[in-house]
């Protein structure tokens, strides 16, 4: 299973474009909000488990994207752009603690939000604690590394399916990790028709694959590849502990 | 499904442990999976360089950020005119890059390389590195009046001891006193004076503190 990647084609380092096209760049904005529709649901949960109610969190979310967005302060005062993750949290800690000074009950960022928010799935996402209590911080990291992982499965998928390769991989995508209550590779490979080592194979290209897939994905939110390994490892500390 | 490795990890689905360690463990994109933009301009495409952006305009010529393809990734800066170049314009390229290794002062971005294209416009490549205009950063917030101020008076200090070395920038203005975090730094040093007639250098350090007077 070793599908070429998509056409060939750029795949957009979209955190790269925002930072160095500039504030008033329409690419860099598109980018920006590109990566804010992706990326948002860890905000949400950061701001439940800091103890706000579902209906401030949900203010709170819409304000701070809607003055992100729309208005170049909030991006220019944060000089923390290496990584989109670090610049994300930090800019939304400055802006809730704003919002608190200024003790504003007035709605936020009504109605022209150029993102779709999907607050109940956030709030089911959040009801689903891992292990025991990670503080915000860490809830915020770990929920950034599973929506990352997600999207780079169904990347993989898709890269797969253009390949010519989806049945193969639909049979093969359970073997990625080691769930240890799979059939023996001997079970999928006649089902298949393949040897058994021809799987062995397949799965070995398919996890290789995989990571490949992973650091294309976690490029798209930091400055400059060389970080992509530090993220990764950073990443796996969050869902390790 | 649980994890045998981690069967803390997660009760459903696969292991972002096993995931990501996997992913440590995997080569990543070959050079050919990274992240190329069509490549739009020959002298470019001849260095094995891609346009990723636009970073700014100027009535004669453009800036971009390019990703050089080997070692894989690195982002620099291209500088281009839209004017001939002068005859002797690589070797004042070479004599300001070897210059400025001489200067070895941090607050320069080095020149990596100079060419001109069929039509004779020239092109230099050098360093990239993240951060904005001091004047964008002082109008915006980021950076206090307190600290621009700090910012000018070590630029004039490292101003100083460039021209006691026999070099200057040329063109202070604004847009070359680039800020980052706590950090500044200079672009374009010297190439101004790759173009035209090759000014003395007494002119070029008049130039240099009229530009720190305006900014200051």
């Amino acid at each position: 299973v070793t599908p070429e990647p998509a056409g060939g084609r750029f795949v957009t380092t979209r955190w790269t474009l925002v930072n160095a096209a500039g504030d008033d760049s329409a690419d860099a904005r598109a980018a920006l909000a590109d990566l804010c529709q992706v990326y948002w649901p860890p905000l949400y949960s950061y701001l439940r488990r800091r103890g706000h109610t579902p209906e401030d969190a949900q203010d709170l979310t819409q304000g701070f994207f809607a003055r992100l967005l729309e208005r170049r302060d909030l991006r220019a005062a944060d000089q923390e752009r290496g990584r989109f993750r670090s610049f994300l949290l930090t800019a939304l800690k400055r802006y809730v603690i704003n919002e608190a000074e200024r003790a504003t009950t007035r709605k936020r960022g009504g109605g022209t939000l150029p993102l779709s928010l999907d607050f109940d799935a956030a709030e089911r996402a959040h009801a689903v604690v891992p292990n025991a209590d990670p503080g915000p911080d860490r809830l915020f990291d770990r929920q950034w590394a599973m929506i990352g992982l997600a999207r780079a499965i169904d990347r993989l998928r898709d890269d797969c399916r253009r390949a010519g390769k989806g049945a193969l991989a639909d049979a093969l995508m359970p073997y990625l990790t080691d769930a240890g209550e799979l059939p023996p590779y001997a079970a999928v490979a006649a089902e298949l028709g393949l040897s058994e080592g021809a799987v062995k194979v397949a799965v070995h290209r398919l996890r290789q694959r995989f990571g490949a897939v992973l650091k294309l994905e976690i490029a798209e939110t930091v400055l400059n590849p060389a970080e992509v390994d530090d993220e990764v490892r950073e990443l796996l500390r969050a869902v390790s502990a | 499904m649980a994890c045998r490795t981690h069967p803390h990890a997660l009760d459903e689905g696969h292991c972002p442990i096993c995931l990501l360690e996997a992913a440590l463990g995997s080569p990543g994109p070959g050079s050919d999976g990274w992240v190329w933009a069509d490549e739009h301009d020959a002298n470019a495409a001849a260095r094995r360089l891609s346009v990723l952006a636009p970073l700014g305009v100027t009535s004669v010529g453009a800036v971009y950020l390019v990703r050089q393809h080997a070692p894989v990734g690195a982002l620099l800066r291209l500088k281009t005119w839209r004017q001939a170049a002068p005859a002797d314009f690589l070797a004042r390229f070479e004599r300001l890059r070897q210059d400025m290794a001489r200067a070895s002062e941090p607050a320069l971005v080095q020149p990596l390389a100079a060419w001109r294209d069929a039509a004779g416009h020239p092109y230099v490549l050098s360093d990239f590195r993240q951060g904005v205009p001091v004047n964008h950063a002082v109008r915006s917030g980021a950076v206090t009046a307190d600290a621009a101020a700090r910012v000018a008076g070590s630029l004039g200090d490292t101003l100083r001891r460039l021209h006691g070395m026999g070099l200057a920038h040329g063109s202070i203005v604004p847009g070359n006193v680039m800020v980052h975090s706590d950090a500044w730094f200079l672009v374009d040093f010297g190439v101004s004076a790759l173009l035209g007639s090759a000014p003395d250098l007494s002119e070029l350090v008049a130039r240099d503190l009229e530009g720190l007077s305006a900014i200051v």
